[in-house]
């Protein structure tokens, strides 16, 4: 008794296909996973760059700040991968304007900005892609 | 074959389901990098709001509504207090439900803490009117300096009453007196009488004008004392000649030396006996000339017996003469002026007795004794100091301003 089958041809044809489509699973698993690691530094650098202005407006120094973060932060332009920098400048002093006419009055700030670098952790192939965040911090003067 | 399919489609489901899971995970990332910004900038907002009323709750009368309207990435705010007549409407902390149209912060109005309210709103940063965060700031003091009284006289404590200057409450020899603040109605000294009301040993806490009293009914049984004068003024210390160009410090501290033998510039002879300090300013000039001084007379030098003021000073001084327990309170310590006219000073004694002979002399400072205080000659003024910073060396510290997000 004969019994149906596939043929040499048609198995390989379907394991072509499996093969690639795993291939292509494979890939966008390496990616998401490569997605993934970057979502997950991008949340740790915006709550490291919100802990940092907290602790600015402490009045702690900047070493003082890198060496509080819960991450190694360091102060390059061009962190290596999957890194960290965070810098301040230089407080200002500067003035603002409240009310306006007999009602105005000037109220004196200390102004200073933070910026946060993050080197995501991409391949190696590829250009390390950077994102800076920059963001104005303002304290009382009387502190 | 079927079951291949299936099995195929269960895997694309899964791979699928994988990627849509971590595109969320990319979305919240990126609101995560939103909400800290907006938190900063409610901080920012926070900051200026009370940055503004450190500058402005010291003034003796309520500040006008105040709004920043800079709602980019910095914030801004908005705060309405609640005023009737100029004045703060202040709740009782021991009745909350009483809001009493009062100067929060006079003493005289005993019985503990007042507090006020204001409202206001903190901006985000965000066009979005919904994002702003309603907020409330309180503050609370039994402080006299917020009331905008430059002169204090602070009870002492129980053990300190036998150590007390003589007499135990505050003289004048001349009848035209004048204390208060900048706007406040000057109020005669003549009509004050003692201090004695509400204290059986004298000391009745504050001596202050109530904004806006017509009267001290407090005070009755008028004494004017005349006192015997017996300190010769010499020079001793020339703080205008202080190479303040090499301290960092905000405050310059100047510790007058215990043993410093005092040399009378004048004529170069030594006056043991006679310890005098004067503090020249204006002198300087630029930047330096407005560096503070804190000069400080503790209680180790109980030879330093006169303050001379000689001529003008825009420079913020501030005196603190602490005489140790047993001092004796007579001589009292002196305070006089050389052609002066207007002083920049705060003073703070403490166990001992000052008496003022100066001209006509304005002081935006104020003085803080827990002694007397006498007047022996000449007409001074004084008005608040109103620099929040100076405040610090002349104001008590029962002040402070607490905010919170509003319910």
């Amino acid at each position: 008794m004969k019994t149906a089958g596939y043929s040499l041809i048609e198995v390989m044809v379907v394991a072509g296909i499996v093969a690639i489509g795993l291939a292509a699973a494979a890939s966008m698993i390496n990616s998401l996973m490569f997605q993934e690691e970057i979502n997950a530094g991008a949340v740790r650098a915006a709550n490291l760059q919100e802990q940092a202005v907290m602790l600015h407006r402490l009045g702690l120094s900047d070493t003082q700040i890198r060496a509080l973060l819960p991450e190694v932060c360091g102060t390059n332009a061009t962190p290596a991968r999957d890194t960290f920098s965070i810098t301040f400048s230089a407080s200002t002093a500067t003035n603002m304007t409240v009310g306006s006419g007999t009602n105005a009055w000037t109220i004196g700030l200390d102004f200073t900005t933070c910026t946060l670098i993050y080197a995501s952790p991409s391949p190696a192939t590829n250009a390390t892609p950077y994102r800076t965040n920059t963001v104005g911090i303002l304290r009382p003067a009387i502190r | 074959m079927v079951f291949a399919l299936l099995l195929l489609v269960v895997g694309a489901l899964i791979l699928g389901g994988v990627a849509q899971l971590t595109a969320t995970q990319a979305v919240v990332g990126e609101g995560e990098w939103d909400s800290a910004r907006r938190r900063i900038t409610v901080e920012n907002s926070r900051a200026m709001a009370r940055q503004y009323w450190r500058t402005r709750m010291f003034l003796g009368s309520a500040p006008p509504s105040a709004s920043l309207t800079n709602a980019d990435g910095l914030g801004g705010f908005n705060l309405t207090p609640a005023i009737t007549n100029g004045y703060w409407i202040t709740v009782s902390e021991t009745n909350v439900n009483a809001r009493l149209n009062i100067n929060p912060f006079t003493p005289m109005e005993r019985g503990g803490f007042y507090r006020v309210w204001i409202t206001g709103t903190l901006w985000d940063g965000s066009t979005n009117a919904g994002g702003n965060a309603g907020w409330n700031m309180q503050i609370r003091t039994r402080s006299p300096i917020a009331a905008g009284f430059c002169f204090v006289r602070q009870r002492p404590s129980v053990a300190d009453v036998g150590e007390l200057a003589d007499p135990p409450y505050i003289d004048f020899q001349q009848s035209q007196r004048f204390f208060g603040y900048e706007g406040m109605p000057l109020m005669p000294v003549s009509s004050v009488t003692n201090t004695n009301a509400g204290d059986t040993n004298g000391f009745g806490g504050y001596l202050d004008v109530p904004v806006g009293a017509s009267a001290f009914s407090v005070f009755t049984n008028v004494t004017f004392q005349p006192r015997v004068t017996n300190v010769d003024m010499q020079v001793v210390v020339d703080l205008g000649g202080w190479n303040f160009s090499t301290s960092t410090n905000p405050v310059a501290r100047y510790d007058v030396p215990p043993t410093r033998l005092y040399t009378n510039a004048t004529n170069g002879v030594l006056n043991l006996p006679v310890r005098t300090v004067i503090l020249r300013g204006s002198l300087l000039g630029g930047f330096f000339d407005s560096v503070p001084v804190h000069v400080v007379v503790d209680t180790n030098n109980t030879n330093v017996q006169t303050l001379i003021l000689s001529n003008n000073n825009t420079r913020r001084v501030y005196f603190n003469l602490m005489r140790p327990a047993g001092f004796p309170a007579t001589p009292a310590f002196n305070v006089a002026s050389v052609n002066s006219t207007f002083w920049r000073l705060g003073i703070t004694v403490s166990k001992s007795a000052i008496q003022f002979q100066v001209g006509s002399l304005d002081i935006q400072g104020g003085l803080r004794t827990d002694a007397g205080t006498s007047f022996q000659a000449g007409t001074a003024f004084f008005s608040p100091e109103t620099d929040p910073q100076g405040l610090d060396f002349i104001g008590d510290r029962m002040m402070w301003l607490e905010d919170n997000r509003a319910l």
